[in-house]
């Protein structure tokens, strides 16, 4: 016979926040927002280019690997990626990146490009 | 009885249709490689009316033909590890902790782990520990996905316990 709608319940409500504060304090600890910008791009783990996005003159690069290419565009505003023929073109949709901790990533191909950011100067954070 | 292999193969089938429908959902960028997960709501069922190996069953089946449907097979370790990885968290949150936490927390704490599975695939895959960096976005998505899919499991189990009373 039909079964009662099962209910939220109050450990349900404390997972779901315990969950939402860990990522939300995790992501500020990581996020490192000032300081230099440097573009990270790695190809199988082994570094391929760093650029440093404040003092880089924009340029586009086509990337080719043995899996296939991207084509990337670096400039002060940040990195993106334009073109890639790997099948979701997840980095393609991803768009531009430039902020410290913040990733583009193209498993097809193994390639990463990251911004390390150099340690936040913690300008914004009162307690 | 033999009744429970039908069930199986509905449910697999759903599950399948349901992954192959949301790979069509466009996701903002900011959740970039997010998805909404709704195939969990079947693996949710299939543990709460079935049996946890059956919910193994339709989740391992479901992930390989979404990933070969899709033309997305360079995906299948990460569906798979995050498959199995959520599965052994809800199964256990399921047996011990049923009552007192609903689908809703069973789904998000699922959610969340098979997220970061599937970034810990990816770190290991590329070989970039930094790919981790980008863990926090996708568990506050995760748990947004996860709470929505746990209503609905919800709101599913009373319409679907025939199955159980029928298997019994």
């Amino acid at each position: 016979m039909a079964q009662q709608v099962k209910k939220i319940t109050v450990v349900d409500v404390l997972i779901v926040t315990a969950i939402v504060i860990t990522a939300i304090v995790s992501s500020f600890l990581l996020s490192a927002d000032t300081g230099r910008r440097i573009a990270v791009i790695e190809i199988d783990g082994i570094e391929y280019a760093r650029y440093d996005l404040d003092s880089v003159s924009p340029f586009e690069e086509e990337i080719k690997t043995k899996r296939g290419y991207n084509t990337i565009q670096v400039s002060n505003a940040g990195v993106r990626v334009i073109s890639a023929d790997c099948k979701n073109k997840t980095d393609v949709k991803r768009g531009i990146i430039s902020r410290g901790g913040e990733s583009i990533i193209c498993l097809p191909h193994r390639l990463v490009i990251y911004i390390e950011g150099e340690e936040a100067a913690l300008d914004s954070i009162s307690y | 009885m033999k009744k429970k292999y039908i069930y199986i193969a509905l449910l697999t089938a759903l599950a399948t249709a349901l992954s192959i429908a949301e790979s069509f959902v466009p996701m903002p960028p900011v959740a970039y490689g997010a998805k909404p997960g709704l195939a969990n709501v079947v693996t949710m069922t299939a543990l709460a009316l079935l049996s946890p190996w059956e919910a193994l069953g339709i989740m391992f089946v479901r992930v390989v033909l979404s990933s070969v449907m899709t033309g997305a097979v360079t995906a299948l370790p990460y569906g798979l590890a995050g498959g199995v990885t959520a599965w052994l968290c809800m199964t256990g949150l399921y047996k011990w902790t049923y009552p007192k936490v609903s689908f809703v927390g069973i789904s998000i704490c699922g959610a969340v782990l098979h997220s970061l599975a599937q970034v810990g695939v990816a770190a290991a895959i590329t070989g970039t520990p930094q790919v981790l960096m980008y863990y926090p976005y996708l568990m506050l998505i995760s748990a947004a996905t996860g709470v929505f899919t746990g209503l609905c499991t919800n709101y599913l189990l009373p319409a679907l316990s025939r199955i159980k009373e029928r298997n019994e």
